[in-house]
């Protein structure tokens, strides 16, 4: 892949939210000097796209005055009142960086057409902590995908936080929905294993405790039929398998716990062993090894 | 009759043929920043209209991707979007009467913008278009500007020679007005150089086209109307009632 596609495949996907503090800052000094050297076929909407990444990038390392002197070429490109993407680069320019509380409210509450769907997602972000109930920002969710149903960002966080309140059967109906728009998400499928896995760890002599077992099994299952070298999807099932070996349940359905226990084992195995993943996936497989 | 070879006056190279494409150029230049400076800023879309056409979505992504849901949750999504779809919720204007014709474009106020743009835009190009060939032909009619080196059939004639009426002169002599018509079609490339963006080019040469009508998309109500009945006939499957089997399989720990 092409350094140029690279970024803006990180920008596209704004993967640059899930690196690493020395992944953001290698990727930070690669893009510099990517821009230095402008490539001939980089086209206009690319090279703006690839200042917005510089933008985020510098932010996120806690490169201010770079983040300050990037939004100004933007803003000096593409003005500053109508855009909403601007806004945005605003909005998280201010809220990360001012010594006021409020300065990136106040600078929502300052523009005029406030009926923009990101705008809306920020203040509803700001506003967070600031509810005076947790049903408030339930409330305040819902009503943003009843807008927007297929922002699978405010699905998520619809769905995980409705984990944080306990409400796990709310969480799984919520997050289901990311199914339907990305329907081979290999994460969301690791995920919902992992709820099912707490509702049957919150009560496990539950009546219907080997269901909720067998659907995390199933769950993980799947994540790992999408993604072969998945350290998640892989742990998920090495526990849930081997939980199910003890419990009641059908012979022939027990004999195939059994070998996907030992499938997920060796596999995990393998993949510490020839180091196919990442140091922290490593680490995490080699724990789960240890205390299963 | 065989024609004597002409001879060119150098000077015209010099008035007539680096003039015409130096001012075809200028002429680009200046009528894409025009361009640019009259494209109106998109208009936001109404949250009410993006609420329409995402749940339209969600619905048709639901009647794809289905098989990720257990029956419960397939079963109360589905009731659930059934309900909404039919009930007028998303619906973000009125929906007209069976027997209301749909309204003319040409009087409808949010049409009527669109096709003012348009004509504005393909009115600018034309007058531009009439200008350049006016000066063109003021000043460059019946000259002849170079001879092609290479051989060419007689059917290009009228494409390379506008402008000359002699029926015997050979056809790789290219005529001003000739040379102007190529140049307007050639010059993306110079453009490409220019801009450095290829795709600025490419939309100058877009613009030379009429762009086609707007398409009236059918009214809303009726599209979730026929999402819902799509919806109440899908027979339920899951894709993970035998994924234990597929992984054993794939791993060869077991044989189908």
């Amino acid at each position: 892949m092409s350094l140029k596609k690279k970024f803006l495949e990180i920008h596209q996907l704004a993967l640059f939210a899930t690196f690493e503090p020395s992944k953001t800052n290698e990727t930070y000094l690669d893009l510099i000097n990517f821009l230095k050297d402008k490539d001939d076929s980089l086209t206009q909407i690319e090279y703006y796209n690839l200042l917005e990444l510089q933008f985020y990038l510098a932010l996120i390392s806690c490169r201010d005055e770079v983040a300050k002197v990037t939004l100004d070429r933007i803003i000096d490109k593409f003005g500053d009142e109508d855009s909403e993407r601007i806004a945005v680069l605003k909005i998280k320019y201010l809220s990360a960086t001012s010594s006021e509380e409020d300065a990136a409210l106040n600078y929502i509450e300052s523009r005029k057409g406030k009926n923009e769907i990101h705008i809306l997602k920020s203040t509803i972000a700001l506003n967070k902590n600031k509810n005076n109930s947790k049903d408030d920002y339930v409330v305040l969710l819902k009503g943003l995908l009843e807008v927007t149903p297929l922002d699978v960002e405010v699905i998520s966080e619809l769905g995980e936080y409705y984990y944080q309140l306990g409400h796990f059967d709310k969480a799984i109906f919520t997050l289901q929905d990311i199914l339907l728009v990305q329907p081979f998400n290999h994460l969301t499928f690791a995920r919902l294993g992992e709820i099912y896995n707490a509702i049957y760890k919150r009560d496990p002599k539950a009546k219907d405790a080997t269901h909720q077992l067998i659907q995390s099994q199933k769950h993980f299952s799947r994540s790992i039929e999408l993604c072969s070298n998945f350290v998640r999807g892989w742990s998920g099932l090495y526990i849930s398998s081997k939980e199910l070996k003890t419990h009641k349940v059908d012979k022939n359905k027990l004999a195939n716990y059994d070998k996907l226990y030992k499938l997920s084992r060796d596999k995990l195995k393998e993949i510490i062993d020839l180091k196919t993943a990442t140091n922290k996936d490593l680490e995490y497989a080699s724990k789960i090894l240890q205390s299963f | 009759m065989q024609v004597p070879e002409l001879i060119i006056d150098p000077s015209l190279k010099y008035w007539a043929l680096f003039p015409i494409t130096f001012a075809m150029i200028l002429f680009g230049l200046l009528r894409q920043n025009i361009n640019l400076l009259l494209t109106p800023t998109p208009k936001k879309k109404a949250l009410s209209k993006r609420r329409e056409a995402e749940q339209l979505e969600k619905a048709q992504l639901f009647k794809r991707n289905y098989w990720n849901l257990p029956l419960s949750d397939f079963k109360a999504k589905q009731e659930w979007l059934i309900l909404r779809l039919t009930d007028g919720t998303f619906i973000a204007e009125k929906p007209k009467q069976e027997n209301e014709l749909p309204q003319n474009p040409l009087t409808d106020p949010n049409a009527s913008e669109g096709l003012m743009n348009m004509a504005k835009n393909s009115f600018g190009n034309m007058i531009a278009q009439y200008a350049m060939m006016g000066w063109i032909n003021f000043f460059f009619t019946g000259f002849i500007l170079m001879k092609l080196p290479f051989p060419l059939t007689y059917k290009f004639k009228q494409m390379l020679q506008a402008g000359i009426a002699t029926t015997d002169l050979d056809v790789r002599w290219v005529s001003a007005i000739s040379w102007y018509f190529i140049s307007t079609l050639g010059l993306s490339s110079v453009f490409n150089v220019l801009y450095g963006d290829t795709t600025i080019a490419s939309t100058l040469n877009q613009q030379q086209q009429p762009s086609a009508p707007a398409v009236v998309s059918p009214q809303a109500n009726r599209a979730m109307e026929a999402e819902a009945n799509d919806l109440k006939i899908i027979s339920h499957k899951y894709v993970l009632d035998d994924v234990e089997s597929r992984i054993l399989h794939q791993y060869n720990l077991i044989t189908k």
